[in-house]
């Protein structure tokens, strides 16, 4: 579904770039793979809110490629875009880019991901990933009694945002001398990934307690592995707060998730952007951060499409 | 236990400079002499890692303390307000962040020791708080894990918008954790038992679980 709309806008963009000279101008809207139900959720909510505000959009995914995410840019230029919201294909890798948009005069609008460079785009809007991290490491030591034989599974090394979690799941991880970290491995962020490592890591070490995740398809993944070896028992967290974690939850396999505030997070963005294409200024520093929120048992069941409700 | 991402953290570093001098200029306008900004960008724009650590015992004395104790409320008034009317409590009394986070709150007291827990790596000391409700559940960390961002998070001077990345924001509240371990709660495990009296100055984050965690800055046991 999301790929068709996908198709759809991009065949759009090519052949009626002059149209969208219009009104309120144009909104390029660039993720990573909409297969993630997280970045799926970043664009959606950023294509509504830009419609919302009147302006076209144009939604894109890089897939992780910084190549494919620079044409992108090249078409967003070439379409005159009046911004582009971007969670990046890389730290490093976009810097390039967002320069190069600079350079056209089209304000860039970062979600989710940092660059290592500050003073291009206009904005940063990043999740709170340390003290994500920091929430779901004292959940998991808390579900581990402190004591117990863990795996890792750390995301793509390429996205700040893996380093990040780590960092902060091990700062609380490593003071409880009785937890013992057995395996730590990249699954790249991915569910099928995340399920074979799991798979070979059980026959190594069958006496695992705890799978600590760096986001939720990995969790979902270990999990399945987990599930299909006699296995469910055994204490997972992840990262992100979708939905497929939050019937997990519920229904008694994943303990314990954080959520990013995404939805909220590309809202916040299409916001400034608007603001900054009519006053020049957001108003607010560039970067800027957004807190998480532990997801477990008591409060799953008020999450849905990355949305906490309140009551 | 130094993983291929630990060592891309240590090569990351190396990196910030470049971004450090355009931080650098924003951040004047915030940071006086000595600031944690004007640390975090100068370390970083002299190719060094930003030193939290340092920054944490440099300024514990001078700021970190003092802020705390001059701005503390007396628990129990915070306590009251936060049942009464929470949103109330935290436009009164709250400081946070950013407008997703939590509030949090200074608060002060002399109480007497309910329990004391040393099972937990991060253990606690229970309050009894002379409420007709009885149902206050008020700890406050002995360690020697220390947890909560609280302290950080309500100290005026602190803006994750001055600082060069999330990490070197984290590592301050690591940082002053750590220095809570090793300086503010030291030997109070061996003194603090059932029936005599707690003082302190601390933080705590109001994360609506009802438990109230206070991360002590300054802590004695008295009779």
């Amino acid at each position: 579904m999301a790929r068709k709309t996908r198709i759809g806008l991009l065949s759009l963009a090519l052949c009626s770039c002059a149209a969208f000279a219009s009104a309120k101008g144009l909104m390029v809207i660039i993720t990573p793979s909409h297969d993630n139900p997280f970045f799926n959720t970043e664009a959606v909510s950023a294509d509504a809110a830009a419609k919302k505000l009147g302006y076209k959009t144009l939604v894109l995914s890089h897939d992780d490629d910084a190549n494919k995410q620079d044409q992108q840019f090249d078409t967003a230029i070439a379409s005159k875009a009046s911004a582009i919201i971007l969670d990046n294909a890389g730290a490093d890798a976009t810097i390039g880019a967002v320069k190069k948009a600079k350079e056209a005069g089209i304000p860039c609008f970062l979600i989710d991901r940092e660059i290592n460079e500050t003073g291009i785009a206009v904005s940063q809007i990043v999740s709170n990933n340390y003290q994500g991290a920091l929430l779901g490491g004292q959940r998991f030591v808390d579900l581990m009694k402190e004591k117990g034989n863990f795996v890792e599974l750390v995301g793509k090394e390429s996205d700040t945002n893996a380093g990040i979690r780590s960092k902060g799941y091990h700062e609380i991880i490593d003071q409880f001398s009785g937890l013992k970290m057995v395996e730590r491995q990249s699954a790249n962020w991915s569910q099928t990934e995340a399920f074979s490592k799991m798979e070979t890591i059980m026959q190594a070490h069958p006496d695992i307690k705890g799978v600590i995740c760096g986001n939720d398809t990995m969790a979902m993944g270990a999990m399945a592995a987990l599930k299909a070896a006699g296995k469910g028992n055994v204490i997972v967290v992840g990262f992100d707060g979708s939905n497929d974690v939050r019937d997990s939850i519920k229904d008694g396999g994943i303990k314990a998730t954080v959520l990013q505030t995404c939805a909220y997070n590309s809202e916040l963005a299409v916001a400034q952007a608007d603001k900054y294409i009519k006053t020049k200024s957001t108003g607010k520093p560039e970067k800027q951060l957004t807190d998480c929120v532990l997801i477990d048992g008591k409060n799953a069941a008020k999450l849905n499409n990355f949305v906490l409700a309140k009551k | 236990m130094v993983s291929p991402a630990r060592m891309r953290w240590i090569a990351g570093a190396a990196c910030l400079p470049a971004l450090a001098l355009v931080t650098a200029c924003t951040i004047v306008r915030h940071g006086a002499p000595g600031s944690a900004e004007n640390a975090s960008a100068q370390k970083a724009a002299a190719n060094e890692v930003f030193d939290a650590k340092a920054f944490v015992d440099t300024n514990w004395a001078g700021r970190i303390e003092p802020e705390l104790v001059r701005d503390a409320v007396d628990l129990r008034e915070v306590v009251a307000a936060l049942k009464k009317d929470p949103a109330a409590a935290e436009r009164k009394y709250g400081r946070r962040q950013d407008e997703t986070a939590l509030f949090n709150f200074i608060v002060k007291g002399r109480e007497a020791i309910k329990a004391v827990n040393t099972e937990s790596a991060a253990g606690y000391v229970e309050l009894v708080l002379a409420n007709p409700s009885g149902e206050d559940n008020v700890q406050v960390q002995i360690g020697p894990v220390i947890k909560s961002s609280a302290v950080r998070d309500v100290l005026s001077f602190i803006h994750f918008g001055d600082f060069v990345n999330q990490l070197d924001f984290a590592n301050i509240s690591k940082s002053i954790n750590f220095h809570v371990r090793d300086n503010v709660v030291t030997g109070i495990r061996d003194k603090a038992v059932a029936g005599k009296h707690l003082a302190f100055v601390g933080a705590f984050s109001a994360d609506g679980s009802g438990r109230i965690l206070i991360t002590p800055v300054k802590l004695s046991v008295e009779e």
